[in-house]
């Protein structure tokens, strides 16, 4: 096999030294992580780099010289380089050497061991390969190559050769924290060579994160504590925070904000991430409720609306006695049953007009009402949603439960006329057996039987109607609380940090590498570079997409379409109580 | 050391493979195609907007038009930054890995690198469409299991449909030295000497049938040249008694279970 050399870009304009970094046998190749300048005393380097190995677990060595001739005037740097290799012994021995008036690389690998037979030491070839050290140093592979039991104490077990080369790099941060401006006896050159990179925004705010992080944790525990307490079980308010969306999302974002503000630090990068884009979200929602809120107080839009909410619902209940009316008609030209249409008919006007009466009555305190319930805003839009699908929800009501009416009604037919049809075949549900039995029956269970099936049949028309006029308004209102509910699982569940991250420094995330062959002579080594290859935006938003506490429908279309024939109520907002995180 | 040779596709244009040759170690097979073609642009934007006038023309809607210029705009960016891919190469590192680079026309540049470590075998996969085609794959392995294939990944996936037709006219049996393209691939270095040993039988997916006498029991579905294809591979041995039956266009098939 080839050697290859992964020789970081910023060493590439150093003096000449020594080459520090790890060798790994398996692949044949070596990562230079740093370059020793002249001058040095090897029992340092040697301390120095015993040192790094106990701090990182990583098996760094001198793995060769470098030799920059473009820098220095005389020639005879290349013997005592030469003499270093007696000193500091490695095999095999590397020395990579930048010539004067060229732009290519010489390299050579010789090997001392493997040839006592031969008596002459063997050479091998060399395949440079550039990589950025600062970039790699940063970024984190996915999917993260998973070592079967690998703790921190432990050396780790070569993986597939990139994760191995991003791992060695990651892990010598310890190497990386003496420059070759510092007053320590070894003088160094790598990526911080080119300053140290620091912010004193960033470390402030990492002094000023831990009491923060102390004080609103304890507000958190005693919230959480709080809502947790036994008074939300009682029956009133369990059932009520059951169907309330808003309670959930309130719970979900107390919940985030909880594992925000946690002082236990992030175990691996997933967590980090995870933590930053529960902070951005909660962050984008409450300025987008702040956004919402500056809205409607500006202008009296708030008045605007409590005045046009009274108007609407009267409306809407118009609409609805309009419907009724044309019902109690010749609906599309079908015939009704006259009686039972005037039944139905007169009782869902009644209810109408009570529900009329009512909104009628709330109508001076409506205004408050909006008022406050638009403060809570402030505490984000996803709330702020919620909200608007509760008051949508409680809206509509008299639409639910004209439904629940007209679903009743009609499951009890259905079940009535099955029962009597199988009756009028000479048949019986076995209920032990679960399947229909012949059976014989009287003749005057026959007569009434039929005689009630007749009658049933006849008035199936006229229940089937209503409850299909009631079933489309009741999706109809499902389907625009599904929209919101939509909408702030989206906002809940977007990772926008990830997505920020993949568009400013796409180097964090890395789905893998990218070599290039850049100008190459005859003769000399094969010279590549080696970048890192970005996640795809779509892998970025799979992997670190958030939990969200989203009551999707659980039907599929068929039992759907199955429940709605039968008459069986539909509940497609079950909240989860069981949902893991 | 570079060299080009031309073929032809279906359509009469005109697929250029060019070799490099940087090392021993190192070589780089890059096919290219002809550029989108101002013929048929000009053809797509005319049919669009007559469509639209003719519309408007109806609704008298000048909105329509805005429209359909927006709709062409947007067409011809998304195709020439998703679909049209000028140039797809194909990078051999010994010891290292190989990496499949596709450029396309709009400039994006989207490159997989597989590690040596994970590439069982690069083959020749052939596929019983309405003739016998034949194109280039690389079977994967799991590191922890390397008797099993994990993965087929089909190289040059833009230029199926082009390689399909011009580069593989011969049929099956006088196979071996006939296919300039494959020739190409046969004095890579090290490990490639199986790439005439192993090959795959192939089957397409609205025809899922299969020949009777394999028995192999696993599949991989992918996409090739914008069709779904199933495919079986075979260890060597079985392909003479494969033969004669398929230049004889088999239809009498069993459906595969995956």
């Amino acid at each position: 096999m080839v050697l290859k050399a992964f020789f970081p870009t910023c060493c590439a304009s150093a003096d000449s030294g020594l080459l520090v970094g790890r060798w790994v046998p398996e692949q044949n190749s070596a990562v230079i992580l740093a370059v020793v300048h002249f001058p040095f005393i090897p029992i340092q380097v040697k301390k120095l780099l015993a040192q790094v190995q106990k701090a990182s677990q990583v098996q760094v060595a001198v793995l060769g010289t470098w030799c920059h001739r473009q820098q220095e005037p005389e020639e005879n740097m290349g013997h005592f380089l030469e003499g270093l290799g007696a000193i500091f012994s490695h095999d095999p021995w590397l020395q990579l050497c930048r010539e004067r008036g060229t732009r290519f690389w010489s390299c050579k690998a010789t090997y001392h061991q493997m040839s006592t037979n031969l008596g002459t030491p063997t050479e091998d070839q060399v395949m440079l390969i550039f990589y950025d050290q600062r970039k790699l140093l940063l970024s984190w592979l996915h999917p993260p190559a998973v070592l079967p039991g690998c703790q921190d104490g432990e050396t780790t077990a070569s993986t597939g050769g990139l994760a191995d080369i991003f791992d060695t790099v990651a892990r010598s941060e310890v190497l990386f924290q003496n420059d070759q401006f510092d007053e320590g006896p070894v003088r160094l050159s790598h990526w911080q060579s080119d300053g140290m990179e620091a912010s004193i925004l960033v470390e402030l705010a990492k002094r000023a994160s831990g009491p923060v992080c102390l004080l609103l944790a304890s507000l958190l525990s005693l919230l959480s504590a709080a809502s947790a307490s036994w008074l939300w079980k009682l029956w009133p308010l369990s059932f009520i925070r059951s169907k309330l969306s808003t309670c959930e999302q309130l719970w979900h974002r107390l919940k985030h904000l909880s594992l925000i503000f946690s002082t236990e630090k992030a175990q691996n990068p997933m967590q980090l991430m995870r933590k930053a884009n529960m902070l951005v979200s909660v962050l984008l929602d409450v300025a987008l409720g702040l956004l919402l809120l500056s809205w409607l107080h500006s202008n009296n839009r708030i008045g605007q609306l409590a005045n046009a909410l009274v108007p609407v619902a009267d409306r809407v209940a118009e609409e609805l006695q309009h419907l009724l009316q044309w019902l109690m008609g010749a609906p599309a030209g079908l015939k009704m049953n006259r009686a039972l249409d005037q039944v139905l008919g007169r009782f869902f006007l009644y209810h109408i007009h009570l529900w009329i009466s009512y909104i009628h009555l709330m109508s001076p305190f409506i205004e408050h009402i909006l008022w406050h319930v638009g403060l809570s805003a402030c505490l984000g839009l996803t709330v702020a949603l919620s909200i608007l699908s509760d008051i949508i929800a409680l809206l509509t009501f008299h639409i639910y439960c004209f439904y629940v009416y007209g679903a009743r009604l009609y499951c009890l037919k259905i079940y009535g006329l099955s029962s009597l049809w199988r009756l009028f075949r000479g048949k019986k549900w076995n209920v032990l057996r679960q399947r229909v039995d012949s059976c014989s029956y009287d003749l005057d269970q026959l007569f009434i039987g039929t005689l009630l099936f007749t009658i049933l049949i006849f008035l199936l028309p006229t229940t089937a109607l209503y409850y299909l006029v009631f079933t489309l308004l009741r999706l109809l209102v499902i389907t625009v609380q599904g929209l919101i509910h939509l909408l702030v699982d989206l906002i809940n569940s977007l990772p926008l940090y990830s997505l920020g991250l993949r568009l400013c420094r796409p180097y964090r995330l890395a789905a893998g590498v990218k070599f290039r062959v850049l100008e190459q002579e005859a003769g000399r080594p094969l010279r590549l570079l080696m970048q890192i290859n970005p996640l795809p935006y779509s892998h970025v938003v799979h992997t670190y997409r958030l939990p969200s506490s989203g009551c999707h429908p659980k039907h599929s279309w068929g039992s759907l379409c199955r429940k709605l024939f039968f008459g069986e109520l539909i509940y497609p907002w079950r909240q989860r109580e069981d949902k893991q995180d | 050391m570079e060299d080009e040779k031309s073929f032809s596709d279906i359509c009469g244009g005109r697929v250029v493979l060019r070799r490099r040759y940087y090392s021993p170690y190192c070589r780089e097979f890059g096919l290219s195609s002809a550029r989108l073609s101002l013929r048929s642009l000009t053809a797509v934007t005319c049919a669009v907007w007559l469509a639209a006038y003719g519309l408007f023309t109806l609704c008298e809607n000048s909105m329509i038009l805005s429209a359909a210029i927006f709709i062409t705009i947007i067409g011809l960016l998304g195709y020439l930054h998703f679909v049209k891919i000028d140039q797809e190469t194909l990078l051999i590192i010994d010891s290292l890995g190989i990496q499949m680079t596709s450029s396309y026309a709009s400039g994006k540049e989207s490159t997989t690198f597989i590690e040596m470590d994970k590439v069982k075998d690069v083959i020749i996969n052939e596929a019983i469409y309405m003739k016998v085609i034949y194109y280039l794959c690389i079977l994967l392995k799991d590191p922890g299991k390397p008797h099993e294939i994990s993965q087929v990944v089909p190289v040059f996936q833009g230029y199926s449909e082009v390689l399909q037709a011009s580069l593989y006219l011969k049929p099956w049996g006088e196979r071996e030295d006939r296919y300039p393209f494959f020739e190409t691939f046969s004095n890579l270095p090290g490990q490639w000497h199986s790439i005439y040993n192993t090959t795959v039988l192939l089957l397409h997916g609205p025809c899922e049938h299969l020949c009777t006498y394999t028995d192999t029991h696993k599949g991989w579905r992918y996409s090739l040249g914008g069709r779904s294809i199933l495919s079986i591979v075979q260890g060597p041995g079985l392909v003479p008694s494969i033969s004669p039956k398929l230049n004889r266009r088999l239809t009498l098939l069993r459906k595969i279970e995956k």
